[in-house]
C-alpha cells in the first residue's frame, strides 16, 4: 500500500508517467489522487513572533556554561521537567511532556539557516518565503503549496474556493500563504466576515460583473471576492456542526486554537491552518513573560490535541511550531535576551515516527559572535512535511531538494 | 494627438496618482504633447523633504550610549521616521511635482532600502527626489554612497581583511545589471573593491576609510585594475544590460507587466545612448503613441501608497488623526520608508488576497464616510515596532465636498455619476446601477455619496 501511494505520488509529481495521457484526463486524475490520497492530511502551522527563546524552552539543565551565561535567567535544574539526563522542558510546558510520553511531541533542535539575519522582519520573511538569506522571494512556502495542489483549471472554473484551502486565523494574510496564482484567507472572526461579504452593495456589484471580461488583474480581483464570499459561506455552514466541550486558554491564541479544532472536527476540506502568538521579543524581564507564553501554547495545543483525537483525525494532523529567531547565549543587562540565530522547532502529530528529542542542542561553547551554530536548515524540516505528510515533491515549493528527516 | 477621457486618466494614473476634476476640466481640451510637457514643467518644483529633528540626537555610537539615552533616542528617532513617512506622503499627494514624486517613489522600490534613522532616511529620500527624473548614473551613485543604504546593506562591516558581499551583490543583481549577467566571482572581487565605503554616526555624508580599503589588483566583469568602488559602479554602467534592466523595470511599472521585447530593445538603445537620462525616457513613452493603446491602459493594480495618495489628490482630505494614514499604509502592506527588504514590494496581484479586497473595497467609506474602523492590525514580532501603537484608530477625516460638488455640472444622479467615472476610471465599470444605493437629495451629497460608491468598485483599483 505504502509503495502503492509513494508510485502514485511520485508519478504525478515528475510528469513523466503522465506523459502520455491527454491533458483533459491528467487534470482529472491529478485532482481524484491528490483527493483520495491525501485531503485528510492537515497541516497547522504555530508561528511563535518576536524570536521565542529557545535556550530557556528546551533547558540544557547539566551545562554549566548555561547557567554562567545565565546567571539571572537560567532554569533552576530542580524546575525543569527533565526528558533527558540532560535535556528538560520549561517548568510552563507540561502538557508538552505528557504529549511527548505519548509519543506525539518530537523537538528538533538547532534550527537556522546560512548567513543569518538578526532583523524580526527579514528573518521572519525567510522563514515564510523559504527562501535563502540572500534571495528574495514574494511568494510563500505554503502559498507555493498550494499553487501545485490546485490545477489552474481548479481556479479558472472560478468559484470552487481554493482560498479556504489554506486558512491564517487573523485578519492580514502573511506572506507564508500567498502563492503565484493561489493564496490562502485570513479570517480572525467569522460572524465579522460574515457580516462584510453580506454587504448589498458588494453582492450587488459581483452580481453584475462579467467574469468573462478580458482585464486579467480585474478578474482576478473580483474572482478573489468571490471566492471569499463561497468561503466565508462554507465555513459558516459547517462551524456550527462542531463545538469543542475541552478547555482552551480564555485568550484569542486558545480560542483560534478551538476555532481550527472544530473545523477540522467538522470534516471542512481547509488542508492548512495559519496561527501566531506573538510577544516572544524578551529584551527586558523575559522569564515571566516567557512562562506566560509558553503555557499558552502548551495548554492550547493540548486542547486542541484531545478534540482532535476524540474527533478521529489526529493521526492525520501535524503541528508544526517555529519561531523567526532563537536569543542569544547570554543574557543582556536588563533581565533578558537579545536576538539570536538557531532555534528549535516542535512538531507534534498523531504519526510521528520519532518522539521526544530528535537531535542534540548546539554546542554552547563553539558559537558564532555569540551566537548558537545551526545544524539543521529549516527547508529540511518544510521538505520534510512536504513529501512525507502533504505528499508533494519539495522541489517544486522550495526549488531544492533538502535533505529529509525522519520525524514522520 | 488628442487623448480621449479614458487616455488623459491613464496618462495621471501612471505618470503620477490619478487626476482630479479641476486637472481634468483643464487638460481635455490640449493634445498629448502639451500636456506631457506641462506635466514635466511642473516636474521641476519638488523641494527637498526637510525634517527638524529634536536637535539632541547624540552623535555618539549607540552601543556607547546610557541606557537612557538609548530609550530616547530609540524614541526620537521613531518619532522621525514617522514624520519623514507623513512629509513625503504629503508632498505626492499636493505637489505639482506629482511625475518627480512618482518617479521618486518607483526608485524608493528599486532601490529599497529602510532605517530607523531619520537623518540617514531623509538624507536618501531625498537623493531618490531630486535624481527622479535626472541622470540614472548620480542616482546610482548617490543612493549608493547614501548612509542609509550602507548601512542597510552591511557595507560599513566590508573590510578589506574581512569582505562583506552584502552590498556588492545587491548593487549587481537588483541596481544595475541584473541575474545571470554575473559570476559569484565578480561579486567576490567588487565586495573588495567596495571596502571602506562608509559613515560617522548621525552623518548621513559619504565617509571612505582608507585603512579598510583594499587597495589591489581586482578582476571584475572581465576587466582587470586597483579598482574602488566608483570603478565597480562604471563598469557596471558600462554595461548595456543594466540599460536593459532599468527599462524593462520600467515599462513594467509604467508601461505594462508583460513587456514587449522589440520596444524594450528600441528604449534601451535610447536610454543607453543619451547615458542613462532618465527624464527623456520617460517623456519618449509618455508621448507615445503605443502608450495610449487599449492593451496598455488598466493593466496594473494601484499599489497601497499609490490608492492612498490617489484619494488624497482627489479630494484634499484633511486628517484629523495623524496616525491614519500610517495606519493604512499598514493595513495594505506598504509603508514608505519601511520596505520590507532590499527587493522592494511585490507589485500587482500580490497586493491582492481576501482580507486586502475587502479592505480596499471598505476604505472609502471609513475615511470619508460613515463606516466604522474595526480592522485588526497583524501583530508584528518586534517589541520595539514603532507602528505597533497603532490599534483601532480613529479614520474619521473631514472633505469639503462643496469645491468638488461646485465643478460638477450635472445634477441628475445618473449625469453625476457618469461625469464623476470619466475621471475616476481608466476601465469605466459596464452597467452600474446605483440607484437602490444613493439616498440623499441635496446635490453635495449626492456626489459625496455616488464618489464613493465608485471609488469602492475593484476598477478603482485598477491603473
Amino acid at each position: 500500500m505504502e509503495n502503492r501511494r509513494n508510485f502514485i505520488k511520485k508519478t504525478m509529481i515528475s510528469g513523466a508517467g503522465t506523459m502520455l495521457v491527454p491533458s483533459f484526463l491528467k487534470s482529472m486524475e491529478q485532482r481524484v489522487d491528490l483527493q483520495s490520497i491525501e485531503s485528510d492530511k492537515k497541516l497547522i502551522v504555530i508561528q511563535l513572533s518576536g524570536g521565542n527563546d529557545g535556550l530557556n524552552t528546551v533547558i540544557p539543565f547539566k551545562n554549566d556554561f548555561y547557567y554562567k551565561n545565565r546567571p539571572n535567567i537560567a532554569i533552576k535544574s530542580d524546575e525543569v521537567l527533565k526528558l533527558t539526563d540532560e535535556i528538560g522542558l520549561n517548568p510552563f510546558l507540561l502538557p508538552f511532556q505528557k504529549l511527548i510520553d505519548k509519543g506525539d511531541l518530537c523537538i528538533i533542535n538547532g534550527v537556522g539557516y546560512p548567513n543569518p539575519d538578526h532583523s524580526h522582519f527579514r528573518s521572519m520573511d525567510i522563514w515564510q518565503s523559504g527562501s535563502s538569506a540572500n534571495e528574495y522571494w514574494n511568494t510563500g512556502w505554503l502559498g507555493r503549496y498550494l499553487d501545485n495542489f490546485c490545477s489552474p483549471n481548479d481556479f479558472s472554473s472560478s468559484t470552487k474556493g481554493n482560498a479556504r484551502l489554506a486558512m491564517e486565523l487573523d485578519e492580514m494574510l502573511s506572506l507564508a500563504l500567498k502563492g503565484n496564482t493561489i493564496k490562502g484567507m485570513g479570517i480572525s472572526d467569522l460572524e465579522k466576515l460574515k457580516k462584510a461579504v453580506g454587504n448589498p452593495y458588494m453582492l450587488n456589484v459581483m452580481a453584475d460583473f462579467n467574469f468573462e471580461d478580458l482585464n486579467e488583474p480585474l478578474v482576478y480581483m473580483y474572482k478573489t471576492m468571490q471566492e471569499t464570499k463561497d468561503a466565508v459561506a462554507y465555513l459558516a455552514e459547517k462551524s456550527t456542526k462542531k463545538q469543542s466541550k475541552t478547555d482552551y486558554p480564555q485568550n484569542k491564541f486558545g480560542k483560534n486554537m478551538q476555532t481550527i479544532a472544530n473545523l477540522i472536527s467538522a470534516g471542512v476540506d481547509t488542508k492548512i491552518f495559519y496561527a501566531s502568538l506573538s510577544g516572544f521579543d524578551t529584551h527586558a524581564n523575559q522569564n515571566q513573560r516567557q512562562g506566560k507564553l509558553l503555557e499558552t501554547v502548551a495548554n492550547s495545543l493540548s486542547a486542541l490535541q484531545q478534540d482532535l483525537e476524540t474527533a478521529g483525525f489526529w493521526k492525520n494532523t501535524l503541528v508544526l511550531v517555529f519561531s523567526e529567531f532563537g536569543r542569544r547565549v547570554a543574557e543582556n543587562g536588563a533581565s533578558g535576551t537579545d536576538h539570536g540565530t538557531a532555534n528549535n522547532v516542535f512538531v507534534l502529530g498523531g504519526n510521528l515516527k520519532q518522539a521526544g528529542i530528535y537531535n542534540p542542542i548546539p554546542n554552547l561553547e563553539d558559537l558564532e559572535d555569540g551566537d548558537l551554530k545551526f545544524s539543521v536548515d529549516f527547508r529540511s524540516i518544510y521538505g520534510t512535511i512536504l513529501e512525507n505528510h502533504l505528499g508533494l515533491n519539495q522541489h517544486k515549493v522550495l526549488g531544492n531538494d533538502f535533505k529529509t528527516l525522519n520525524f514522520i | 494627438m488628442n487623448l480621449s477621457a479614458i487616455q488623459i486618466v491613464h496618462l495621471y494614473n501612471r505618470a503620477g496618482f490619478g487626476i482630479n476634476i479641476d486637472e481634468f476640466q483643464t487638460v481635455r481640451k490640449k493634445n498629448v504633447e502639451e500636456i506631457v510637457d506641462d506635466i514635466f514643467q511642473k516636474a521641476t518644483n519638488y523641494k527637498p523633504l526637510a525634517i527638524s529633528f529634536s536637535s539632541d540626537i547624540p552623535t555618539k555610537k549607540f552601543a556607547e550610549m546610557s541606557a537612557e539615552e538609548k530609550k530616547e533616542i530609540v524614541k526620537l528617532s521613531k518619532e522621525g521616521v514617522k514624520t519623514l513617512n507623513l512629509a513625503w506622503l504629503n508632498e505626492m499627494s499636493s505637489s505639482t511635482a506629482f511625475l518627480q514624486e512618482k518617479m521618486a517613489f518607483f526608485w524608493h522600490d528599486h532601490f529599497a532600502c529602510g532605517d530607523n534613522n531619520p537623518v540617514f532616511m531623509t538624507s536618501y529620500c531625498n537623493v531618490l527626489r531630486e535624481n527622479a527624473l535626472g541622470n540614472f548614473r548620480n542616482l546610482l551613485f548617490g543612493v549608493s554612497k547614501s548612509a542609509a543604504m550602507i548601512k542597510y546593506l552591511n557595507n560599513k562591516q566590508n573590510k578589506k581583511d574581512s569582505p562583506n558581499e552584502n552590498f556588492a551583490r545587491e548593487v549587481m543583481e537588483l541596481f544595475t545589471i541584473g541575474k545571470g549577467n554575473y559570476t559569484e566571482k565578480d561579486i567576490k572581487e567588487a565586495a573588495r573593491a567596495f571596502t571602506g565605503w562608509s559613515f560617522e554616526p548621525g552623518n548621513p555624508d559619504f565617509k571612505f576609510r582608507p585603512l579598510l580599503h583594499d587597495f589591489d589588483e581586482k578582476e571584475c566583469l572581465g576587466k582587470k585594475g586597483n579598482f574602488d568602488g566608483d570603478d565597480i559602479l562604471n563598469i557596471l554602467l558600462e554595461k548595456k544590460e543594466t540599460a536593459k534592466f532599468i527599462v524593462s523595470k520600467i515599462y513594467a511599472y509604467f508601461v505594462n507587466p508583460t513587456l514587449d521585447e522589440n520596444r524594450i530593445a528600441e528604449l534601451t538603445d535610447s536610454f543607453y545612448n543619451s547615458k542613462y537620462d532618465i527624464g527623456k525616457l520617460m517623456e519618449t513613452i509618455f508621448k507615445s503613441a503605443w502608450f495610449y493603446d487599449d492593451k496598455n491602459i488598466a493593466q496594473l493594480i494601484k499599489s497601497p501608497i499609490e490608492l492612498l495618495v490617489s484619494y488624497n489628490r482627489k479630494f484634499a482630505i484633511n486628517y484629523l488623526n495623524e496616525n491614519t494614514q500610517l495606519f493604512v499604509q499598514k493595513a495594505m502592506g506598504q509603508i514608505l520608508c519601511m520596505p520590507p527588504n532590499v527587493g522592494g514590494w511585490s507589485n500587482g496581484v500580490q497586493w491582492i488576497d481576501s482580507s486586502a479586497i475587502l479592505f480596499r473595497f471598505n476604505l472609502p467609506q471609513l475615511l470619508m464616510g460613515n463606516l466604522l474602523n474595526n480592522v485588526e492590525l497583524k501583530e508584528s514580532g518586534d517589541d520595539n515596532d514603532e507602528l505597533k501603537q497603532l490599534k483601532n484608530e480613529n479614520l474619521k477625516t473631514e472633505i469639503d465636498w462643496n469645491i468638488i460638488t461646485s465643478k460638477v455640472q450635472f445634477e441628475k444622479p445618473k449625469d453625476i455619476q457618469k461625469e464623476l467615472a470619466d475621471f475616476l476610471f481608466s476601465k469605466p465599470p459596464k452597467n452600474l446601477n446605483l440607484e437602490f444605493f444613493i439616498k440623499s437629495t441635496q446635490k453635495a451629497d449626492l456626489v459625496k455619496e455616488i464618489a464613493l460608491r465608485l471609488l469602492q468598485l475593484p476598477e478603482y483599483q485598477l491603473n
